[in-house]
């Protein structure tokens, strides 16, 4: 039994190349595989700049934030980014607690981010 | 209209609890004989009761203010009161002053009265878990803890830390132990007021002492890298909680985590 993770994509106006990903859920060892799947198809389709949304995000572990670690390295090797915002209270203590918050661009607004790019 | 009446018993299930009866109106007649009830309840030195207000048709504002008033006053001595069996409309009433935000309330009496012993006489309620070692089990198991928190009145923080601590060493207990021949994880939760104790236990596959012993030379001295995907979860445990032990033999993994409650 995974835990469920759900990732909603959205096209964002006037940004060729980008897009808005959604993770609604828990990320966590028994889902991790199928993100990187997912977001390592959009990064070889040429969709270098990631916005992804954690509004819904209820939980993340030190695995899930792994791959965050992984999706923003690899972005950035490719010439684009991995940007995240509305990461809520709870999440945001862990990616703190690992000390990742200066290894990851968070933004604290949808807007910020995406006017970022 | 119903008249207003008050009386009040030593609970037979804790004899250190007072219940309060109350019936009927509570409106500005009701203020004195509230005073002298718990004026009575405060000079027998009882200091934790439980109102019941199942009976309770109304209140008015000056009755729930002279409610507040005992309950500040039990506070000052180390006691409490709270508030049981209240009907929808009149707690919608008390929720309009915004009392809701002052009292505790339980759904009866006998709730309350076992708030008392959790609250004040430092009851501990231990769970067992038992899973297959196998990674799709750890999320019910995190999750159940996290409700338990909650239940307990854990604030949503400190269950998502417990919530967090269960699943990283889950986790490394599926990863380091034996995968096969029905082999299981054990989790034991100890919690009460102040402390929730856990304690998991695989059993070890002797193709994975070496990477034990690694991990508990890394938990000594961490130093992985920021960008290396791996060994992050036991020093987020160890961040996170204030106590942390762990036991290797060659037939299992024993880790012991206390986690104070904060808030």
């Amino acid at each position: 039994m995974q835990s469920q993770i759900e990732l909603l994509y959205e096209e964002i106006k006037q940004k060729p190349g980008a897009k808005l990903v959604r993770f609604i859920g828990d990320l966590d060892a028994t889902n991790v595989e199928s993100v990187v799947e997912k977001i390592f198809s959009l990064l070889n389709e040429g969709i270098l700049n990631i916005v992804a949304d954690f509004e819904k995000l209820r939980y993340v572990n030190s695995t899930g934030l792994g791959i965050l670690l992984h999706f923003s390295k690899s972005a950035k090797e490719k010439g684009g980014s991995f940007k995240i915002a509305n990461v809520n209270e709870n999440v945001y203590e862990i990616i703190e607690i690992i000390g990742a918050t200066t290894l990851l661009d968070i933004y604290d607004e949808l807007d910020e981010a995406i006017n970022s790019l | 209209m119903k008249s207003f009446h008050i009386e009040f018993t030593q609970s037979k299930d804790a004899p250190e609890v007072i219940i309060v009866s109350v019936k009927g109106e509570m409106g500005h007649g009701a203020i004195k004989k509230i005073r002298q009830t718990f004026d009575q309840i405060l000079k027998g030195n009882k200091l934790f009761i439980v109102v019941d207000m199942s009976e309770v048709e109304s209140v008015s504002s000056a009755a729930i203010g002279e409610l507040m008033g005992c309950r500040t006053a039990l506070i000052e001595k180390d006691g409490d009161m709270v508030l049981a069996g209240m009907q929808m409309d009149v707690f919608e009433r008390v929720h309009a002053l915004d009392a809701d935000k002052i009292f505790t309330f339980y759904k009866d009496v006998r709730s309350a009265v076992n708030l008392y012993y959790w609250e004040y006489q430092g009851q501990v309620e231990q769970i067992v878990l038992s899973f297959p070692s196998e990674l799709s089990f750890v999320p019910p198991v995190r999750q159940m803890v996290r409700r338990i928190a909650k239940q307990k009145n854990y604030s949503n923080k400190d269950a998502f830390r417990i919530e967090t601590i269960v699943d990283e060493i889950c986790n490394n207990a599926v990863e380091h132990g034996t995968q096969s021949d029905g082999k299981e994880v054990e989790v034991v939760v100890a919690i009460d007021r102040k402390k929730i104790e856990i304690t998991i236990t695989n059993q070890t596959d002797p193709e994975k002492i070496e990477s034990l012993k690694k991990m508990s030379e890394y938990l000594s001295a961490p130093q992985t890298s920021f960008h290396d995907m791996r060994g992050r979860g036991l020093a987020l445990v160890k961040m996170l909680s204030n106590n942390f032990k762990i036991d290797s033999s060659d037939v299992g993994t024993c880790v012991r985590v206390t986690k104070l409650r904060e808030d």
